[in-house]
C-alpha cells in the first residue's frame, strides 16, 4: 500500500462520524450497499444481488469548490472514458466507468466505432463476393469466419464437399485458433504486465501467416475457404513444414506456461477477476472459452461436429472457478490440442479434389476452361453472376476460437442472400463487462478485457 | 547488433571497410558470398549458415536505401520466390519488357493519374451570332 | 467550518472498506493434509521460486540468437501465390492481353474496378479505360481467378507506398507499365503455381 493512500486512510478513519452522522448521507451509503469488501467472492456475490441503480450526476454547482452539501459531493462517483484509444482496448472500445474511487461501480461499453455495415452491405453481392467480408469481421481468426460462412451456403446448397477439402479446412481452423489463442493470451499478459512472453509467440504467430500467405496468397485476409471447398489445393511442402512447425510449437507452449502459469504477479491479477458462474454464463449467451472457463462442457466441435472434426481425436479442457486465470489455461490447453488436431490431419489427410466437381458452384480448373467451351461458359457464369442458391434459411454456427461464431442466412433462391445476420460471440462477451468488473478494481478492467478476448472487427460488424 | 561474437566474427571476415559500412546502413555486420548485382548496382550476398530468413541480404547502392530499388528479377530471389539467382536463369527480355523504376512518389516523377479515354461529350462552345 | 481531517479525507474517495482485506470464507473447509505442506509453501514463497524458473527461460532465450529479419536488407519469404500490386499482362508478341470482358469488374466485391472498352482499329475488342482504384481494393484475388486470359495479375510487389491518394488511382498505362517491370516475375510464378489452379 502506497504512502499516501495510508495517509488518508488514517486521516479518514479518524474522522469518519462527521460524515456519516448526516441522515441524508446515510441514506445515500445504504443505497449504494457499500457492505461488501473487496473480496473476489464478496465481488460476484454483489454483482448478484446490487441494484445497479447508479446513475452518472452532472455537477450542478458552477465553480470548483463552490459545495453546499459537503457530504453529497464526496459520494459522487468518478465517470471516466476508457477508450476508445487506449491501448488495452484492443481496439476500438469506449467504456464509460464509474469509479467510486477505484473500485469500478459500473462500466457501460459503447460499440459502433467499428461499424461498416457488414450485413447490409452482403446483401448486395453474390455468395462468392461477400466471402472476403467475413474475413474481415474478427480479423484474427480469419479462417473460421469463412468457414462459418461456407458451411452455412453449403447448408443451403445442401452439397457435401470432398474429404480433403474437410481436412484442409480443419487444419486451417485450428491454425487459426492457435493464431486466436496467441493473440489472445499473450495480449492478455503484456496488458496485465508481461512483455516477454507476448515477443516470443509472435514469432510463431508470424510463422503461421506465412503458413496462409503460402497457401491463399495473403497473410490476413485469406479469402481460401470458399463456398464448396477451398480455393486451391496445399502446395507442395506445406503439410512438411507444417508439421516441423508443430513439432516445436508445444516447447514455445512449455516456456510460455514456464514463466506465466505458476507466476505470482500473474495469479494475483488473474485469480478472482471476472468472476462468471456458470448460470451467469448461460443467463448472458456466452459461449466458447468464456462458457467453458466457469466449468460449463460445452464444444460445438464435440456436439455438432463440422467438417472433419468427427474424424480427429481431441479433448475439450474445461475450467473450474470461472475467473481469468483458469480461462487463460483453458486457452493455453486449447492450444495444445489445437496441436493434436493439426497433427492427425496431417497424418490422415487424403488426396483428391479439393472443391466440389459441380462447376455450377466451383469454378472449374483453369486448363479446363481454356480448352472446353462448357468450362468457359460455366467460368463466365459464376464470376459475372455468381450461383443461385435455393430458397431456404439456416443458422450455421461453428466453434470459432472466440466461442459460438453463427451465420444466419436467409436466402430467396437468387444469387445474393437476402439476408445474412453474423451472431459474433465476443458481442455477447462484451456485454457481460458490466457484471463482471463491478466490484473490482480499475486495473483490473484491462485484465477483464483481456479474458473477454473481443475485436471489435466482429463486435461491431 | 546482435550478439559481439557474432559481430566481432564478421567483422574479421568481412573485412573492417565493409564491416563499418554494414553497420552504418544495416546494424548488424554479415559476411556472404557476392551472387551478383543488379543493373541500378545493388550488390546481393547469400550465406546459408545464417537461420532461417536471413540468408539473402542486398547491399543498395544508393545511401538512401528504399526497397522498391531491387530490380524484379533480383527480387524474386531475394524474397526467395526461386532458388537460383537471376544470372542463373537465362532470361530473354522482350522488347515490351520496362526498365526497373524506383518508387518515385514525393519526386517530380510521380505517378499522376490522368484519363485513358476521349471525352465522351463535347462542352457547349457558345457562338456569338452577329447582330444584322 | 468543516474540520482539516474531512478536507484531507476528500483527496482519496475510494471507501476504506474496499481496502480491507478479503472476508474469509467459512463454507470452505480447505483440506491441507493434501498437497504441499506449509513449510514448502513457505520456502517456495519466500525464495521465489517459480518467479526464478521464470526468468531462467528469459535467461536462455537471452543467450539465443535473436530472430529479427533487417528489412529492407533481408526480407521475409513470399509465395508464388501473394497477392501484392495488380499488373495488367501482355502477349510475348507484346500485344496486351485484356480482351475487356469485365470479368474482373463484375467480380470485385469492393468495385475498385472500372473498364471501358471499344474495338479498335483492327476490329479487336480492347479496353480504353482500366482503372483499378488501388484503395478501395481489398486485395482479395477474385480479379486474377476471374480473368479468363491471365491479364490482371496481382503480382508480387507490396513496397508501392505512395505520399498522396490520387498516386494510387491506377489508370490502364500505369498498370500496363507494372506488368511490363514486373513481368519476369509474375510469369515465373504463374509457371510456378500453374499445377494448383
Amino acid at each position: 500500500m502506497s504512502f499516501t493512500r495510508l495517509f488518508t486512510r488514517r486521516i479518514a478513519t479518524a474522522a469518519p462520524k462527521f460524515a456519516i452522522a448526516k441522515p441524508a448521507a446515510a441514506a445515500l451509503r445504504s443505497n449504494f450497499q457499500w457492505q461488501g469488501v473487496r473480496g473476489m467472492a464478496a465481488a460476484a456475490e454483489r454483482a448478484a444481488d446490487t441494484t445497479p441503480i447508479t446513475t452518472i450526476t452532472e455537477d450542478s454547482h458552477t465553480a470548483f469548490g463552490d459545495v453546499q452539501d459537503e457530504d453529497e459531493s464526496k459520494l459522487r462517483n468518478f465517470t471516466i472514458n476508457f477508450g476508445p484509444q487506449h491501448p488495452a482496448a484492443h481496439g476500438v472500445l469506449r467504456l464509460i466507468l464509474e469509479l467510486h474511487g477505484e473500485e469500478i461501480v459500473r462500466s457501460d461499453p459503447h460499440i459502433g466505432l467499428l461499424h461498416r455495415g457488414t450485413e447490409k452491405l452482403i446483401e448486395y453481392k453474390n455468395y462468392l463476393q461477400a466471402l472476403p467480408y467475413f474475413d474481415r469481421l474478427d480479423y484474427v481468426s480469419m479462417m473460421t469466419n469463412e468457414q462459418a460462412y461456407s458451411l452455412a451456403v453449403e447448408k443451403l446448397l445442401n452439397i457435401e464437399i470432398p474429404e480433403r477439402a474437410k481436412y484442409i479446412r480443419t487444419m486451417f481452423g485450428e491454425i487459426t485458433r492457435i493464431l486466436n489463442h496467441i493473440m489472445a493470451v499473450m495480449t492478455h499478459a503484456m496488458d496485465v504486465g508481461a512483455l516477454t512472453p507476448f515477443l516470443w509467440m509472435f514469432e510463431e504467430r508470424e510463422k503461421l501467416m506465412e503458413f496462409y500467405e503460402r497457401v491463399s496468397g495473403a497473410r490476413l485476409h485469406a479469402a481460401y475457404v470458399r463456398p464448396g471447398g477451398v480455393a486451391l489445393d496445399l502446395p507442395m511442402g506445406l503439410l512438411n513444414d507444417i508439421h516441423l512447425w508443430a513439432e516445436q510449437f508445444a516447447d514455445r507452449v512449455d516456456e510460455v506456461e514456464e514463466v506465466l502459469s505458476g507466476n505470482r504477479i500473474w495469479k494475483t491479477r488473474t485469480i478472482g477477476v471476472g468472476l462468471v458462474t456458470a448460470q451467469q454464463a448461460l443467463d448472458w449467451g456466452f459461449s466458447g472459452v468464456m462458457l467453458r472457463g466457469s466449468g460449463f462442457k460445452w464444444d460445438l466441435r464435440k456436439v455438432q461436429p463440422y467438417d472433419a472434426y468427427d474424424k480427429v481425436e481431441f479433448d475439450v479442457p474445461v475450467g473450474q472457478a470461472g475467473d481469468c486465470y483458469d480461462r487463460y489455461l483453458c486457452r493455453v490447453e486449447e492450444m495444445r490440442q489445437s496441436l493434436r488436431i493439426i497433427g492427425q490431419c496431417i497424418n490422415d489427410i487424403p488426396a483428391g479434389p479439393v472443391k466440389v466437381d459441380d462447376w455450377k458452384i466451383a469454378p472449374p480448373p483453369r486448363a479446363n476452361m481454356k480448352e472446353s467451351m462448357e468450362a468457359l461458359i460455366h467460368h463466365f457464369k459464376l464470376y459475372s453472376e455468381g450461383y443461385s442458391v435455393p430458397a431456404g434459411e439456416t443458422y450455421t454456427v461453428i466453434e470459432a476460437p472466440k466461442g459460438e461464431f453463427g451465420v444466419y442466412l436467409v436466402s430467396d433462391g437468387s444469387n445474393r442472400p437476402y439476408r445474412c445476420k453474423i451472431k459474433a460471440p465476443g458481442f455477447a462477451h462484451l456485454q457481460g463487462s458490466d457484471f463482471m468488473a463491478r466490484g473490482h478494481m480499475l486495473p483490473d478492467m484491462v485484465t477483464i478485457i483481456g479474458t473477454m478476448d473481443i475485436v471489435f472487427g466482429e463486435v461491431d460488424r | 547488433m546482435s550478439t559481439l561474437g557474432r559481430t566481432l566474427k564478421n567483422i574479421m571476415r568481412a573485412g573492417p571497410a565493409s564491416a563499418w559500412k554494414q553497420l552504418n546502413t544495416m546494424g548488424d555486420t554479415k559476411f556472404g558470398a557476392l551472387i551478383g548485382t543488379d543493373a541500378v548496382g545493388n550488390k546481393f550476398f547469400e550465406n546459408n549458415d545464417e537461420i532461417f530468413g536471413r540468408e539473402r541480404w542486398v547491399e543498395y547502392a544508393s545511401s538512401d536505401p528504399d526497397p522498391a530499388q531491387v530490380a524484379p528479377d533480383w527480387h524474386m530471389w531475394l524474397t526467395k520466390f526461386v532458388q537460383e539467382p537471376p544470372t542463373e536463369m537465362n532470361i530473354q527480355p522482350k522488347k515490351f519488357w520496362g526498365e526497373p523504376t524506383p518508387n518515385y512518389t514525393g519526386t517530380r516523377n510521380a505517378y499522376v493519374p490522368y484519363n485513358t479515354v476521349r471525352p465522351k461529350y463535347n462542352a457547349w462552345e457558345p457562338e456569338v451570332k452577329s447582330r444584322e | 467550518m468543516v474540520p482539516l481531517g474531512i478536507k484531507a479525507a476528500r483527496f482519496s474517495t475510494t471507501s476504506i472498506r474496499s481496502h480491507a482485506a478479503p472476508a474469509s470464507d467459512n463454507n470452505q473447509q480447505v483440506d491441507y493434509s493434501k498437497g504441499p505442506s506449509a513449510i514448502d509453501k513457505a520456502s517456495q514463497w519466500l525464495l521465489l521460486t517459480e518467479l526464478m524458473r521464470g526468468m531462467w527461460i528469459v535467461l536462455e532465450q537471452f543467450f539465443r540468437p535473436p530472430y529479427t529479419i533487417y528489412y529492407p536488407y533481408e526480407k521475409g519469404a513470399l509465395s508464388p501465390r501473394f497477392r501484392g500490386e495488380h499488373a495488367l499482362r501482355r502477349y510475348a508478341t507484346g500485344e496486351e492481353r485484356c480482351i475487356a470482358c469485365k470479368l474482373c469488374e463484375a467480380i470485385c466485391p469492393a468495385q475498385a474496378i472500372t473498364i471501358e472498352a471499344e474495338p479498335r482499329e483492327d476490329g479487336s475488342r480492347r479496353t480504353t479505360r482500366y482503372d483499378i482504384d488501388m484503395t478501395k481494393c481489398i486485395y482479395c484475388g477474385f480479379c486474377q481467378e476471374a480473368c479468363p486470359v491471365d491479364a490482371i495479375v496481382e503480382g508480387p510487389n507490396y513496397e508501392f507506398v505512395t505520399e498522396t491518394h490520387e498516386e494510387l488511382l491506377y489508370n490502364k498505362e500505369k498498370l500496363l507499365a507494372n506488368g511490363d517491370k514486373w513481368e519476369v516475375e509474375i510469369a515465373r510464378n504463374l509457371q510456378a503455381d500453374h499445377p494448383y489452379r
